[in-house]
């Protein structure tokens, strides 16, 4: 009885694991951090956009900023102070008018 | 509707060659803008594929006004997509087939839809075709509505957009013919279509769904 039960919790146990699947972007529910580094200092701009390449919100706007990393929170409102509606949104960041990096988040409230 | 009703009351009551069945074509759209947002979805790590082909589906009908002129009504739709598709990983593939007693290998595809956006698009076509000999060639104007979706893992969305295009092209229509002692003729089209609709959400106006491109139909009618 042991040996069935120990089997039927490993076979739960393989198959909550084989449901489990991690995708490159992260879900987000609440206020998010966006870390990013820098190779070099200047002028850095940090903006959301949606699925329609919409601009959602300005996190950081011309900003001169020095290497390294930094970071910067999105309270996942946009620049009215509105909550955009729950999807994909993109993080977008530019140094010296180009862009560096995409992070793209799944926004769930 | 009403101008496609009209039209179609007109090449009943006029036209000498009725016909009406079922339209296939695929097309190459330009779509720009799904372009762009496909590459910045790369840029931010996601393997999203576009469609390269648009296909479509319709009913129409063509009448003959007069010995040059051909008419021809149609309401089609097109489908395009966009997807990020997460593959399972093998072992857990096996056991979680083992675990369905095989009905994930009978029903599953292996894969599953992570990121997926669909432009499906419904037209309404008019268009007037001048005859040469076996061959005609016209266009005429188009109304397109369509309705762009997001799915992701947790969320969907979708608006909706529409506005006129126009579409040009060379037709070759079967004049006479049978099959299974049916009155039924073949047609081919090919042509530019110009169908391009702006979207205007809370935070874009200019995101344009451009299903503008090259075409190819094949179409099945009944001669009545």
């Amino acid at each position: 009885m042991m040996k069935l039960r120990f089997m039927l919790v490993t076979l739960l146990l393989l198959f909550m694991a084989c449901l489990d699947s991690s995708y490159p972007f992260d879900t987000v529910e609440g206020p998010v951090d966006i870390t990013y580094t820098l190779a070099a200092g200047g002028t850095v701009e940090v903006i959301v956009t949606d699925s329609y390449m919409g601009l959602v919100r300005t996190l950081v706007d011309a900003q001169e900023e020095e290497a390294g990393g930094h970071t910067v929170t999105w309270d996942l409102m946009d620049d009215d102070g509105e909550y955009p509606e729950n999807g994909l949104y993109n993080v977008e960041i530019y140094l010296d008018g180009d862009r560096m990096e995409v992070q793209v988040l799944e926004v769930n409230r | 509707m009403g101008a496609l009703t009209a039209f179609l009351a007109l090449a009943v009551l006029q036209g000498s060659s009725f016909r009406i069945g079922f339209t296939f074509d695929g097309s190459w759209p330009s779509m720009g803008d799904e372009k762009d947002y496909a590459d910045l979805l790369e840029e931010g790590g996601i393997d999203y594929n576009l469609d390269g082909t648009t296909w479509t589906g319709g009913i129409e009908a063509l009448g003959d006004v007069s010995d040059k002129l051909r008419l021809r009504g149609a309401v089609s739709v097109s489908r395009f997509h966009g997807v990020y598709e997460d593959d399972y990983d093998p072992f857990g593939y096996a056991i979680t087939g083992i675990l369905t007693g095989g009905l994930l290998f009978l029903f599953g595809s292996g894969d599953e839809d992570v990121v997926a956006m669909e432009d499906a698009a419904t037209n309404i076509e008019l268009a007037c075709y001048y005859k040469l000999g076996a061959i005609s060639v016209g266009g005429g104007p188009t109304f397109v509505s369509i309705t762009r979706s997001m799915d992701t893992p947790n969320t969907a969305s979708s608006e909706s957009a529409s506005g006129p295009g126009f579409t040009a092209g060379v037709r070759l229509d079967g004049e006479s013919g049978g099959f299974l002692g049916l009155p039924i003729v073949f047609g081919v089209e090919g042509g530019y279509r110009f169908s391009s609709v702006s979207f205007d959400t809370e935070y874009s106006d200019d995101f344009e769904v451009d299903f503008s491109g090259p075409y190819v139909r094949i179409g099945t009618y009944l001669k009545l």
